[in-house]
């Protein structure tokens, strides 16, 4: 479903291009659950954000679902981001005045559904995600483990085909990244969700069923 | 989705209480100014509104041309009748002449009132309504008079006024003026032949009565006033009214009114006219124009005033702004999340200009519980018993403001909204918000020194406007203008009786007549000779004095002497001058000037004595060349001379005495101190209007100041207290919060104190005695507004600076 073509990427630092992605082609396939693995400032997130379309590559091509999105007009990203991509952060951002419950309807309502649709959408989750006594809590009263779970709940909300997670672990004790991890497997595997993750750590990368190796914005094979 | 901004608007406004405040209360503060004046020219757009026939009425203007530029609300008697006869398309038109105003007496009973000489058709054009009496016939006969019920009551009580016989005298009350008149002219005995009712309106013909054109003639004839109904040259004393069919325009019309204009007054004929048509809601708010027959809002203060009011709107809107897009940051990663999660930049500028808006709405709340503050304040000026503006709520005015609100929360929002929407989700992911924090900056920059400009240019023109009132309130007329009594006259025989009266008591030092009081606003000019030389003519203004009034008020004669006490009953033989006319026609020395011959509207007078210029025009012109002359059948004023001591025992007795000798005149007096301060109350007012709005400005921009003071602090607490951990002092940590204001307050002077040197020199001009810009005023104005920005920054800066560093070093 994802196929990507010699991306290259590269900001302009003082006169010359500073590369952070060079000659990047892959493939990945509908249902897979990949793991993106390097060291720090080889271009992880980078990719990341050129999948997840927030991103614009420089050069190459970028065929999402057998389309290409190298360039897209705002309307269709937009679209794009309603239907069938969600995202999870690192850091796992939450809207900081919108309660547990309103974060995961927010989706819901950029997609238009109506008021019934929303709340048994969220109830759902709340129930899958075992934060149904939480929600009416702001993020603030959260720990980093259940943020982040919300997090996830509001990325797929949406039901998307492909959730992309940055580190989505990477602020976590390790066993409430093991929930997360098996939550993602979950969902992969019951929900045919493909997922893309990036992650440091190799046993997090296990739970996947390929891992993809970056060093200074090179594939490593 | 409204409803989820709604939620996260509210939210964050509780979150953020400081922020909220300031821009709540700076816009209602701004919004309530706004208020009032949209309340003001609502209230002047309801005149004359009842009338069913309103889209079809118009008024004929006529504008002198060829040299004359005289404008006027009235037009040429035969006007009325040459359009009806001659015009198609004109359904209805009616003359209405003014001078008729004054008392109505019936058995002991008087009441007074002004209005026109009209006929019924004024009845088929416009909603007046009679109670009582048949609208067709009652103003058919002459000597008939149609009544306003509140004078009926006053004359009749209970009784039927219909056919009642009353005595008018005329005293030149005018029925939409405070002018009071002061002669009296017995017109006769009027029928009454109908009551009007009350209209349900405000109207720009506020009239008490009403009484026949057919009595006019008959007027004239007993050389009572002057009437010819066919003269054209005439265009100061009638209004003509028009009703237009319904398929007609006010084009037509207008093609018309110049037809008949080109005809009377062809090229090369004396004076020239042109007639315009006026539709009837264009007559209030009022532009300048003579003869106007209601007192209402000038145009050009009403848009001054919005002009002010915007700027304040304006400036508040600029806090918002500023505010908002200082804390954007704050919000990227809300707006990136949104986007993020399918929002289209469409729907995260709705978001934020909902926000904006909502903030715009709780400021309405507090703007017209403001307005109801400022409505009593505003009602309490001098100016408002005049134009009466009356404060009322109507649905479909409340209507319009919150349409109002809706609009300003637009524009103070619309740039923060752009600005969001704009945001690139990955920029806050990033962290690297840093880079695009620069350009940011400057905007901020450019807001704020527009809003210190503003402040500043506010603060200098208030204190020029100040010193300037002053100036002209503590003016040197070059009399004394303490302790003298004004009376009204009426009639002549009413002075001299009053005048013996009244001699002999200790308090009064001494009685003058006048025909007005100078300085207070009138004056009359015309053209004299020297008879020697008749080619050596001058405009003089005049007015005329009996003898005694260089004395009673403390004239220099510089050479000659006064008028002999007891005039020549044959004609005019003096005339007593000033410094200035003596200059003009080039005598040499007042001396000299004593003993010339004048001619003067066809007399050969004498000049008896020159008196030291003194200030008889208002204060806003220039001294003039000026002739005093000694006719007493113009005196309209006693002028008494107290002592100042047991002033309203004085004032008792002179009233007793009047009422002694004069016991069918009203006793009406005035301090002539007062009279002056009252031709300044119009300066005054606009004084205290100015002051309040430049408070106002000033106090909004603090306000923003002190929002991005606060702001400021915050977002660098953290790196305030690092500075003093490592040993930054007090002082320094101070200085580093400050100078960036420091320089965009001086950049702000940079520009404003020239702007407010030529904005003020400009309105000065209008003044013949003007206070100067001068470098002191400019000095204190900017000393004050540093000291007000200064105190504003300071505050928070302090604040910073004394904080505990652990308090803001806690890991996040
Ligand atoms: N806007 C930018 N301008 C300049 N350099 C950038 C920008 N964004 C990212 N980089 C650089 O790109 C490199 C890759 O960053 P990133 O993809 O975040 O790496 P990773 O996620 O693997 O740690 C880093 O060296 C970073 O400094
Ligand atoms: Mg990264």
């Amino acid at each position: 479903m994802i196929q990507l073509k010699k991306i290259y990427k590269y900001y302009n630092t003082g006169s010359k291009k500073a590369y952070v992605l060079s000659d990047v082609s892959l493939d990945i396939a509908e249902g897979e659950f990949v793991s993106i693995m390097g060291p720090s400032g080889s271009g992880k997130s980078t990719l990341l954000h050129i999948l997840g379309l927030l991103e614009e590559a420089n050069e190459g091509e970028y065929l999402f679902l057998g389309e290409n999105v190298s360039k897209l007009t705002e309307k269709k990203r937009t679209e794009l981001h309603r239907n069938q991509i969600g995202f999870v952060f690192q850091a796992y951002h939450l809207i900081d005045e919108l309660t547990v419950y309103e974060n995961i309807e927010t989706p819901l309502l950029y997609k238009g559904l109506n008021s019934s649709e929303r709340k048994s959408r969220v109830a759902e989750l709340l129930d899958k995600f075992n934060i149904v006594g939480r929600k009416d809590l702001f993020p603030s009263q959260l720990s980093g483990g259940q943020q982040q779970l919300v997090g996830i709940a509001r990325a797929i909300a949406g039901n998307p085909k492909v959730i992309f997670a940055d580190e989505p672990t990477g602020n976590l004790h390790s066993d409430q990244a093991t929930e997360i991890m098996e939550l993602f497997k979950k969902l992969n595997e019951q929900e045919k969700v493909t997922i893309v993750q990036v992650t440091h750590s190799e046993h997090n990368a296990t739970y996947g069923n390929r891992v993809i190796r970056l060093k200074d914005g090179l594939i490593q094979r | 989705m409204i409803k989820n901004y709604f939620k996260i608007a509210i939210r964050t406004l509780t979150k953020n209480k400081a922020f909220s405040l300031i821009n709540i209360v700076g816009l209602a503060v701004s919004m309530s100014v706004c208020l009032l004046i949209i309340n003001i020219y609502a209230d002047q757009k309801s005149y004359d509104q009842f009338h069913g026939n309103k889209d079809r009425i118009y008024r004929v203007l006529t504008y002198g041309i060829g040299g004359d530029n005289s404008k006027t609300a009235s037009s040429a008697f035969p006007l009325a009748k040459k359009l009806q006869q001659d015009y198609p398309g004109i359904e209805q038109t009616a003359s209405l002449v003014r001078n008729i105003g004054g008392d109505m007496l019936y058995k002991e009973k008087a009441a007074s009132g002004g209005g026109y000489f009209a006929d019924g058709q004024l009845f088929k054009i416009m909603d007046f309504k009679l109670s009582k009496g048949d609208a067709a016939t009652a103003l058919q006969n002459p000597y008939s008079l149609v009544i306003t019920e509140e004078i009926a009551k006053e004359l009749f009580n209970n009784e039927d006024p219909i056919g009642k016989a009353v005595q008018f005298n005329d005293k030149g009350v005018n029925p939409g003026g405070p002018e009071k008149g002061n002669k009296e002219t017995a017109f006769g005995i009027f029928t009454i032949t109908g009551v009007l009712q009350n209209v349900p309106g405000k109207t720009h013909l506020p009239f008490k009565l009403l009484a026949s054109l057919s009595t006019l003639p008959a007027l004239a004839n007993e050389k009572k006033l002057g009437f010819d109904a066919n003269d054209w040259g005439n265009v100061w004393t009638n209004y003509t009214y028009v009703l237009l069919e319904k398929t007609n325009t006010k084009a037509n019309l207008q093609a018309d009114l110049n037809q008949v204009a080109a005809m009377q007054y062809p090229k090369g004929s004396g004076s020239r006219f042109v007639f315009k048509a006026q539709a009837l809601n264009e007559i209030t708010p009022s532009n300048p124009i003579g003869n106007e027959t209601h007192l209402s809002m000038p145009v050009v203060m009403l848009l001054i005033l919005s002009i002010l009011g915007m700027i304040i709107m304006f400036s508040a809107c600029l806090n918002y702004t500023n505010l908002s897009v200082a804390r954007a940051l704050t919000r990227a990663k809300e707006v990136g999340l949104r986007k993020v999660a399918g929002a289209t930049r469409a729907q995260v500028f709705a978001q934020f200009i909902c926000e904006a808006i909502i903030v715009s709405l709780a400021a309405l709340v507090l703007a017209v519980v403001m307005l109801k503050l400022l409505a009593i304040a505003f009602t309490g000026l001098w100016l408002n018993q005049f134009i009466n503006i009356s404060f009322q709520q109507s649905l479909p005015l409340l209507l319009v403001f919150v349409a109002f609100a809706v609009l300003i929360g637009f524009i103070a929002g619309l740039l923060p909204s752009i600005y969001m929407a704009a945001f690139n989700p990955i920029v806050m992911m990033k962290n690297f918000g840093g880079l695009k924090l620069f350009k940011r900056l400057t905007l901020r920059k450019v807001l704020l020194v527009t809003q210190f400009c503003v402040s500043l240019i506010f603060i200098i023109s208030t204190a020029v406007l100040y010193q300037q009132t002053k100036r002209i309130l503590n003016f040197d007329y070059g009399f004394d203008k303490k302790n003298i009594v004004d009376v009204s006259l009426y009639k002549l025989d009413n002075y001299q009786r009053f005048a013996q009266a009244i001699e002999g008591n200790k308090d009064i030092g001494g009685i003058s007549a006048c025909s007005f009081m100078p300085a207070t606003g009138s004056n009359n000019g015309t053209r004299i000779f020297k008879v020697e030389r008749s080619k050596d003519s001058m405009d003089v203004s005049f007015f005329d004095v009996d003898a005694k009034f260089i004395d009673v008020w403390s004239l220099k004669l510089l050479a000659g002497k006064t008028f002999p006490e007891m005039p020549d009953t044959s004609g005019e033989r003096y005339i007593i001058v000033n410094e200035t006319m003596v200059r003009r026609f080039n005598y040499g020395t007042p001396i000299a000037a004593v003993g010339q011959k004048i001619l003067i509207d066809g007399n050969t007078v004498e000049i008896a004595g020159v008196v030291k210029d003194f200030q008889f025009l208002d204060v806003s012109r220039p001294i003039e060349a000026l002739v005093l002359r000694n006719r007493p059948k113009e005196f309209g004023y006693a002028n008494i001379k107290v002592s100042g001591h047991h002033t309203s025992e004085t004032i008792a007795f002179l009233e007793k005495t009047w009422k002694k000798v004069n016991p069918n005149a009203k006793f009406e007096y005035s301090f002539l101190d007062e009279q002056l301060l009252m031709t300044h109350s119009f300066l005054v007012d606009v004084a205290k209007i100015l002051g309040f709005l430049s408070l106002m400005a000033v106090l909004i921009s603090s306000f923003g100041l002190l929002g991005m003071a606060t702001y400021t602090a915050e977002t660098r607490a953290k790196e305030i207290s690092i500075r003093k951990v490592v040993g930054s002092s007090v002082p320094q940590i101070i200085v580093l919060l400050s100078k960036g204001y420091a320089q965009l307050l001086l950049i702000a002077i940079i520009i404003a104190v020239p702007l407010s040197w030529y904005l003020n020199n400009m309105w000065l001009q209008f003044f013949a005695y003007r206070v100067s810009v001068s470098a002191g005023i400019l000095l204190m104005s900017v000393v004050m507004m540093l000291l007000i920005s200064m105190v504003t920054v300071l505050s928070q800066s302090l604040r910073a600076a004394f904080s505990n560093p652990v308090d803001s070093l806690k890991p996040d």
